[in-house]
């Protein structure tokens, strides 16, 4: 049996409540714990078993050794796309590093659940897209 | 009457993928239907060889975007059987929930899309805010919306921790209240019923005939569901019913999924007050023993079998997936000639597509069509 | 009172094509903002409706080749041209309209009648599948709407003794008890619009998930705007309509308060347009040939019998 204008209480009621859109960017909502988002590496614990890379699904990590003085590591603010280069000094333990590939990276964290000195973790940082023309290609 | 013939697709706004159907028409009426699919083939089944088991569980996820837990359990379970592993219990109890929630989640999806199919916008966005609670529920669990990668082989990934079990609960209950709302609208708004209501007529003899699956075929009267016929994880100890409806049409099928969902949030609350202890994976070599294996799984949108042969190394030789949706577009063109061309979307929206399922293996030859058996197509890879 | 000679203020600015094309704007405004808002979103800001349009116009006009292209350019004109040529008509400030004579209410319906027509001549002009199907759909659906929604307004003409909207609207305004009686044929009248409108659930001929664009598939930039920009004063001049003769116009009274009066009672109409929109599927051909012919048609005849049995008595 059909009852026309079936939706009518809810609809009007939708007139007096709040939406329920989140004004990104204004408002954001909070993720769970174990939300998958950006990888983060730990070179201090990392032995080069270069376990991740056998598992990476997407070919998105390369570890590779590291000899040499401090570190030069180009940040790249997401919000602004501006370009700093920020410099770490080298501990003798640090013995290799890790280059992610943002974009080919699938965020399935089989690397952090792979590595067996537990050095990679999964971070909640999902805004990863970044604007601006000044954002040059990484020299291979 | 002269005959138009309109192409519906690859690009139209009643697909949400590309695919192309050619309409031969007489005023509204469809005289003519032939059903074009392949243009979301991205060649899985071959990426599949070239990667290992392990790697190979995420590609099988992307498949497909709301069947992904679905294709991943079928090839987790396929890998498994071959390497002998005895998955533990409580994996297989994840398992169950999450593909639980996946088709609570697939359906609501499926019930707003329809809404919008029909022009009933209304009905979509009130849906769909309510699909919210889902993907929050397999985000907490899983990481992530979309794609939760909760399986691996040999078990699951995540453990389901004591607060989690409250936060689902709850908001199982707001799902079920609000889908008892839908139930009420899907059979009473006079619009929806006057479109749905005798479309896409597809009587039972047909349905088996052209081999439907799913709630495609369960609202043509027919009781088949692979979570009873053939049970697989925790199935055969579940208490649940199996929903069919006796209309054959778009309605049939309308019903037919939101009791399901009602359905899945029983069996979901089952799983977590009965969740059984112990490890949530067993560890499985890398190398998996050659054999080859059949299995079967209750997707959303019907029967998904995988089909994987593997020859000792830690590669698949050769994988193949035949998602529900395939199954389901021969009856396709049994619907949706004789109806009107109004009805076309919402007939093709009604078996709950997914392109992207489909599309495994289909070649064309110099512009005529034609099929290349295993051997042939290596030889030219 | 007759006064058949608008000045150019009146043709170009108020009320004529300026304040037409404003009102519009605000009017769709308050449609899709109330439709969001029914829905629990939260709906476009109030220049959505200016942006759209100036984008449009910003947007290159492309006329398909095998197109008639004098017959394609021209018509979202004259589409624009009869709705304001019909809001002449339809009294805005205070109880008086621009232009009045005895038989202006046909004229008015005349007039909203040939956007329709354009319609369906602009998509099969365009020679494009769709755009065929969506205008054949047109002219089908004009025949299904169109004589309930002249039946209800002739039966509120009929109890006021007039065929001139101005004077409709007087009378009602001096006895406000008898606009109870035409109550059913506003409702008829309100559906009918939403039909004339091509509104959910009557959007048949532009039905996005199945003619794509319907008539106006091949449509695009200014010509679009035009034609979009026609249908929103369409809507103006409907509800306009509807306000004058089922629910009393202006009620009398003149100047700043008798605008306030219209503007409040041609978005009350907008409002219920919206909720209509908002409230069902969209219904097939058929159907609404059945649901228009087999129960508006005759809600809208017992209506008129209404009106002559009371225009008797009283």
């Amino acid at each position: 049996m059909a009852k026309p204008a079936k939706m009518l209480g809810e609809l009007l009621g939708g007139l007096f409540t709040k939406p329920a859109t989140v004004l990104y960017p204004f408002e954001r909502l909070e993720v769970p714990p174990r939300f998958r988002g950006r990888i983060a590496y730990e070179a201090a614990s990392c032995i080069g078993c270069k376990l991740c890379m056998r598992d990476c699904p997407s070919d998105a990590i390369r570890i590779s050794k590291y000899e040499g003085g401090s570190f030069l590591f180009a940040f790249v603010s997401a919000r602004t796309g501006e370009r700093k280069l920020v410099e770490i000094p080298n501990n003798a333990k640090k013995r290799h590093r890790a280059r992610f590939r943002l974009s080919r990276c699938i965020y399935c964290a089989q690397c952090v659940e792979s590595c067996p000195k537990k050095c990679l973790r999964s971070t909640d940082q999902y805004e990863l897209a970044v604007l601006g023309s000044n954002i040059k290609p990484p020299k291979r | 009457m002269a005959q138009v013939t309109i192409p519906l697709g690859p690009q139209h706004p009643a697909l949400k993928e590309p695919g192309n159907f050619l309409l031969t028409l007489e005023g509204e009426k469809v005289v003519g239907a032939k059903v074009r699919v392949g243009y979301n083939h991205r060649g899985i089944e071959k990426a599949c060889e070239a990667r290992t088991y392990l790697q190979d569980i995420y590609l099988i996820e992307r498949i497909c975007g709301i069947c992904s837990h679905a294709h991943t359990t079928c090839f987790c379970m396929a890998v498994e059987e071959l390497a002998k592993a005895e998955v533990p219990k409580r994996a297989q109890a994840i398992r169950v929930l999450v593909g639980e929630l996946e088709r609570l989640h697939s359906h609501l999806l499926w019930l707003g899309v329809a809404g919008h199919e029909i022009g009933f916008d209304t009905l979509f966005m009130y849906v769909w805010k309510d699909r919210e609670h889902v993907m929050d529920c397999l985000e907490l669990v899983g990481g992530n919306r979309v794609n939760y990668a909760i399986n691996t082989i040999g078990g699951v990934r995540r453990d389901i921790a004591p607060e989690m079990k409250t936060e689902l609960l709850k908001r199982l209950d707001i799902l079920e209240e609000r889908t008892k709302y839908y139930v009420e609208v899907g059979t009473q708004e006079p619009t929806l019923l006057a479109r749905c209501a005798g479309v896409g007529m597809l009587p039972k003899d047909v349905a088996i005939r052209l081999g439907a699956v799913g709630p495609t075929l369960r609202a043509s009267g027919v009781d088949m569901d692979v979570r009873r016929d053939d049970p697989h994880l925790l199935y055969g100890e579940l208490d649940f019913k199996v929903i069919t409806s006796d209309r054959c049409d778009v309605l049939g099928r309308v019903i037919v999924r939101v009791l399901e969902v009602l359905e899945s949030v029983k069996i979901c609350r089952e799983v977590l007050n009965n969740l059984p202890e112990g490890p949530i994976a067993v560890k499985v070599p890398r190398r998996i023993p050659p054999g080859e294996v059949v299995t079967r799984y209750e997707a959303p949108r019907g029967e998904d079998i995988h089909y994987v042969r593997s020859n000792g190394t830690e590669k698949p030789d050769r994988v193949k997936v035949r998602a529900p949706t395939l199954a389901n577009w021969a009856s396709m063109a049994h619907m949706l000639e004789g109806g009107r061309l109004a009805d076309v979307p919402i007939t093709i929206a009604a078996i709950d597509p997914c392109f992207s399922c489909t599309d495994r293996a289909t070649i064309v030859r110099d512009g005529v069509w034609g099929t290349l058996d295993l051997h042939s197509l290596r030889r030219r890879s | 009172m007759e006064s058949l000679a608008p000045s150019a203020f009146s043709l170009l600015v108020f009320p004529g094509f300026l304040f037409l094309g404003a009102y519009g704007t605000l009017a769709q405004w308050v449609d899709r903002k109330l439709y969001a808002r029914m829905q629990r979103r939260v709906g476009p800001p109030w220049y959505q409706p200016v942006a759209d349009l100036v984008k449009l116009l910003a947007k290159e006009t492309i006329v398909p080749q095998a197109a008639d292209m004098a017959v394609f350019q021209l018509l979202p004109a004259v589409a624009v041209a009869a709705a304001c040529t019909a809001m002449l008509m339809v009294p805005v400030w205070g109880p008086g309209a621009v232009v009045s004579f005895q038989g202006d209410l046909i004229a008015v319906l005349y007039l909203l009648t040939i956007p329709t027509a354009t319609f369906f001549l602009a998509g099969w002009s365009s020679t494009s599948p769709y755009a065929a199907v969506g205008s054949v759909r047109a002219l089908t659906q004009l025949f299904s709407y169109e004589v309930p929604l002249f039946l209800s307004v002739i039966g509120a003409a009929i109890l006021a003794g007039s065929l001139s909207v101005q004077e409709i609207a007087a009378f009602f305004a001096a006895r406000p008890a008898l606009l109870a009686v035409n109550l059913p044929g506003l409702c008829v009248a309100l559906l009918a619009l939403q039909g004339k409108l091509e509104r959910v659930p009557f959007d048949i001929p532009h039905a996005e998930t199945e003619v794509v664009g319907g008539p106006f598939t091949e449509y695009s930039g200014g010509l679009l705007a035009l034609f979009l920009a026609a249908t929103d004063m369409e809507m103006v001049v409907g509800a306009a309509l509807i306000s004058a003769v089922f629910l009393g116009g202006s009620l009398g009274l003149t100047g700043a308060a008798g605008f306030a009066l219209f503007v409040a009672k041609t978005l009350g109409v907008v409002f219920i347009l919206a909720l209509m929109r908002a409230l069902m599927a969209r219904i097939r051909l058929e159907q609404m040939l059945g649901f228009c012919w087999k129960i508006l048609a005759p809600v809208a005849l017992a209506q008129i019998l209404a009106d002559i049995l009371i225009k008797r008595v009283i």
